[in-house]
């Protein structure tokens, strides 16, 4: 039996085409957890929200190569 | 649209008096070159030197190389960059055939993205037909931005001095009669045939990688743009990362996808345009998003075909795989010009990624065959590999010790707009 | 009739035991050249003759290969071949992957060349080994004449050790090695010539054919992640100050492990980025903005995950090899497999 795997990725084609179950779209390839642009505790924020995203996957059924974003 | 380009054939490029063409000889004043770039103030230092086919030379640090080209009538010479915006593509343009300027600069390199990748090209020997300099007399720039300035105005200075050197360098056939007359017009096509444009992902990563289109680094969704407004200097390349995938402004000047629609326009097919796209974008949003208006354009001028090209390497992939996916949604019947990653041995998956709907792809390589080309006498650009890339192999050496590299290091090795006949073969 | 001794492997159907209702006969050999044995050898022609025949069941090769297929190797070795030849299977799924795996059994085991018909759709050809080639031939039977001289003339060349061109030219199915060529038209002739043919639905050839990727089986969820051991995998390049693994850039050949223990966050001090392939100054500000331990201690302190296996798994996702990033993915996997991880939070970018 696998370990189930939440895969963020700031281009989610390539591991859908990869066939990765539990892709989660980060922010953007340079900063996949972050955003320089905002001030420190709204990039926590927006982190925390990506984080728990994923985390949330690990208990989820996916039945197919399936992208997650922050917002749902 | 109607675009005249004049060519005005060189057979050798010499250091002259002055700078004039007489019998194929094109003879410059170096020291009024040297003296004409350095009227940049950003630059500190300039020196020129000729390479020519057959001279055992390497030329490393290249940055970019362009076709000399002046601009007669209809408009101006790389409009945006070195004059306002006006639109390229139309009037009369003289070029000079067998000649590129090449220019090279001893810029910081960096492991990563905000630094230069080495470029190189051999003269002679067996490295001579990997490149499309392998035929040209070239001039070499070398340029030495002043101390101090960020990368992004240092590869700046040295953008404008290849530019500034191909005008100066064509100057000199204002009032003589060209070789050839080559009329470049879209002209109307049997509505049978169909409707084919060019979907061109240029490079377009960040601050220091990027392309000029009219002097503005290419940010835009796609955008609908005539092939004279390339082919006459509209697009600059300001891609100094991996060395064999790079679209240099030479080809642009001569891009090779749009010379053969061109040829066959009218008989097989209808050139309707071209598509000037992105790639290297770092956010799947905007990749996206990018694809998502290339099919919207595609079914607005009801397109039956494209070819769709791109630059660089690495996640470029995703745009052009991407962009091939709606297309072929939109109902766009589409071909891919790729290289390839597939190791040293040959023996690796090729792509970074795909999609199902890549159906037609041509290979102009694999960039990682290692070749290994002789020793030479001389060698342009520097005294040693860019700093930052010593982790490549063969770097440890001198540059002018045989060399053993990937194609990668090789100047337009496997450039995607297919200028060269070197392919990638499935055993 | 002599030179080179050639082996032949065939279903029970083409090697005549029976039809559908025998696909379950054992493995077994016969002297010389059965059914389409014949047609092979006159192919041949004099400098190779086929001393036997092998023989098996396409359903008891499918279902019980792992006992049967040494069995048809013991048989094929006792011919002392110096070329196996299987088929060809043309569309026929299991006797294509009996062919390949009989095939690349023959080259591993017997040190010898093995050849193969199978049409291009055939699932055979997922089967095959690098080291199998394949003839393209047809779907059925029908062109048996052609087919087989097709496959006996790719055989032959293989057993006498002449190189074999390109795939699409010599007509068999590509092994993955890629090779760079001069043509004789230019990258930018070839696309448009291609397009051309496809816009007239005319045939072409794609220089580079897409394969399929692995599918991977979406492995199932934790049922909570409160009572869960999490663990942390990047290849974002985040690595200790100074790199002192040495991890490469990019086509990085290794991976490192990193203990966390005791680590509330992963400070710009301690930690940098190597990562080639993009703009990584904003990691080495911040490398939680690839590696979210800040959030990840939060969690655990709060209950919202159960443990963490504290440490990190890192290396650089750029331009690596396919096949060695398989490697590193299986070494970095049993790590995590031994150290009981539940779920694993993965970040690439």
């Amino acid at each position: 039996m696998g370990i189930p795997v939440a895969f963020c990725s700031a281009i989610p084609t390539i591991p859908l085409a990869a066939g990765v179950p539990r892709v989660i779209h980060g922010k953007a390839v340079p900063y996949l957890l972050g955003d320089p642009s905002l001030p420190g505790d709204r990039e926590y924020a927006l982190r925390e929200a990506l984080t728990a995203r994923a985390l949330a996957t690990l208990t989820m059924e996916v039945t197919e190569p399936t992208v997650f974003t922050a917002g749902g | 649209m109607e675009l005249e380009i004049a060519t005005y054939r060189v057979r050798d490029v010499e250091f002259g008096p002055a700078t004039a063409l007489r019998d194929g000889i094109l003879s410059i004043d170096r020291p009024a070159l040297i003296a004409h770039l350095l009227e940049d103030a950003n630059l500190q230092a300039v020196d020129v030197e000729i390479a020519r086919p057959g001279d055992s030379t390497r030329i490393i640090h290249i940055l970019d190389s362009v076709e000399p080209r002046l601009k007669v009538s209809g408009g101006r010479d790389f409009p945006g960059l070195l004059a306002p915006p006006d639109l390229a593509g139309s009037g009369r343009t003289h070029r000079l055939d067998g000649v590129a300027v090449i220019g090279t600069a001893n810029l910081s390199g960096a492991a990563d993205s905000q630094g230069l990748k080495e470029a190189i090209i051999d003269m002679a020997g067996p490295g001579a037909r990997y490149h499309p300099f392998g035929r040209t007399a070239n001039v070499v720039l070398m340029l030495e931005p002043r101390a101090g300035l960020a990368a992004t105005e240092a590869v700046a200075a040295c953008r404008r001095a290849c530019l500034r050197a191909a005008v100066f360098l064509a100057r000199p056939t204002r009032a003589l009669a060209p070789d050839r007359v080559d009329a470049f017009t879209l002209a109307p096509a049997d509505p049978g045939l169909p409707r084919v444009a060019y979907v061109m992902p240029v490079m377009s990563e960040g601050e220091i990688h990027t392309t000029f289109f009219y002097g503005r680094s290419v940010q835009s969704l796609p955008h609908l743009v005539h092939p004279n407004e390339i082919l006459d200097g509209a697009l600059v390349s300001a891609d100094y990362w991996i060395g064999c995938h790079r679209s240099p402004t030479y080809l642009y000047q001569n891009e090779p996808v749009i010379r053969e629609l061109y040829r066959r326009h009218g008989r097989d097919f209808d050139f309707v345009g071209v598509l000037l796209c992105r790639c290297l974008i770092t956010s799947q949003e905007e990749k996206w998003r990018q694809a998502n208006q290339a099919a919207k354009v595609a079914r607005m001028l009801d397109l039956h075909g494209a070819v769709i090209t791109m630059s660089n390497g690495g996640h470029a992939y995703v745009d052009q795989m991407l962009l091939c996916q709606q297309l072929e949604r939109a109902g766009v019947a589409t071909v891919l010009g790729v290289d390839e990653y597939a190791d040293a041995d040959g023996a690796d998956f090729p792509l970074v990624t795909y999609v199902p709907e890549a159906t037609a792809i041509v290979s102009v390589g694999n960039q990682e065959e290692i070749v290994e080309w002789p020793a030479v006498e001389r060698v342009l650009g520097g005294t040693a590999f860019l700093a930052g890339n010593a982790y490549e192999k063969g770097f440890q050496r001198r540059p002018d010790e045989p060399l053993t590299v990937a194609l990668r290091q090789i100047y337009c090795s496997t450039t995607q707009l297919g200028w060269s006949t070197l392919r990638g073969r499935a055993y | 009739m002599g030179g080179l001794r050639v082996a032949h492997y065939l279903n029970q159907f083409f090697g005549g035991v029976g039809g559908e209702d025998l696909a379950d006969a054992p493995p077994q050999a016969r002297p010389g050249a059965v059914g389409p044995g014949t047609l092979l050898q006159q192919c041949l022609g004099e400098g190779a003759t086929v001393v036997g025949t092998v023989i098996c069941g396409d359903n008891r090769m499918a279902e019980q290969q792992a006992a049967t297929l040494p069995a048809v190797l013991a048989l094929l070795r006792d011919l002392r071949p110096d070329l196996v030849v299987a088929g060809p299977a043309f569309n026929a799924g299991r006797y294509g992957l009996a062919c390949a795996a009989v095939c690349g059994a023959a080259v591993r085991e017997l040190g010898v060349p093995a050849v193969t018909g199978l049409f291009p759709e055939n699932p055979g050809r997922e089967a095959l080994d690098r080291s199998v080639i394949a003839a393209v031939v047809g779907a059925t039977a029908a062109g048996m004449k052609a087919d087989m001289e097709h496959v006996a003339r790719l055989a032959l060349k293989l057993a006498r050790k002449e190189p074999l061109g390109p795939a699409d030219v010599e007509g068999y199915l590509p092994t993955g090695r890629r090779v760079n060529e001069f043509s004789d038209r230019t990258g930018a002739e070839r696309m448009v010539e291609m397009l051309v043919r496809k816009l007239r639905k005319e045939p072409y050839v794609s220089e580079l054919v897409v394969p399929q990727f692995d599918r991977v089986r979406p492995a199932p969820p934790v049922a909570d992640l409160a009572s869960a051991t999490l663990g942390i995998v990047t290849t974002s390049g985040v690595v200790r100050a100074g790199n002192p693994e040495g991890i490469e850039s990019w086509r990085a050949t290794k991976w490192a492990r990193y203990p966390l223990a005791g680590l509330e966050a992963l400070s710009p001090e301690a930690f940098t980025c190597v990562h080639g392939g993009y703009d990584n100054r904003y990691i080495r500000q911040d490398p939680h903005r690839a590696v979210p331990l800040d959030v990840l201690r939060r969690y655990l302190r709060e209950g919202r995950v159960g443990r963490l296996h504290e440490v990190l798994y890192t290396t650089v996702g750029n331009v690596m090899p396919v096949e060695r990033a398989r490697r590193l993915g299986r070494e970095v996997a049993q790590e995590l497999r031994d150290a009981s991880v539940q779920a694993v939070l993965f970040t690439a970018t």
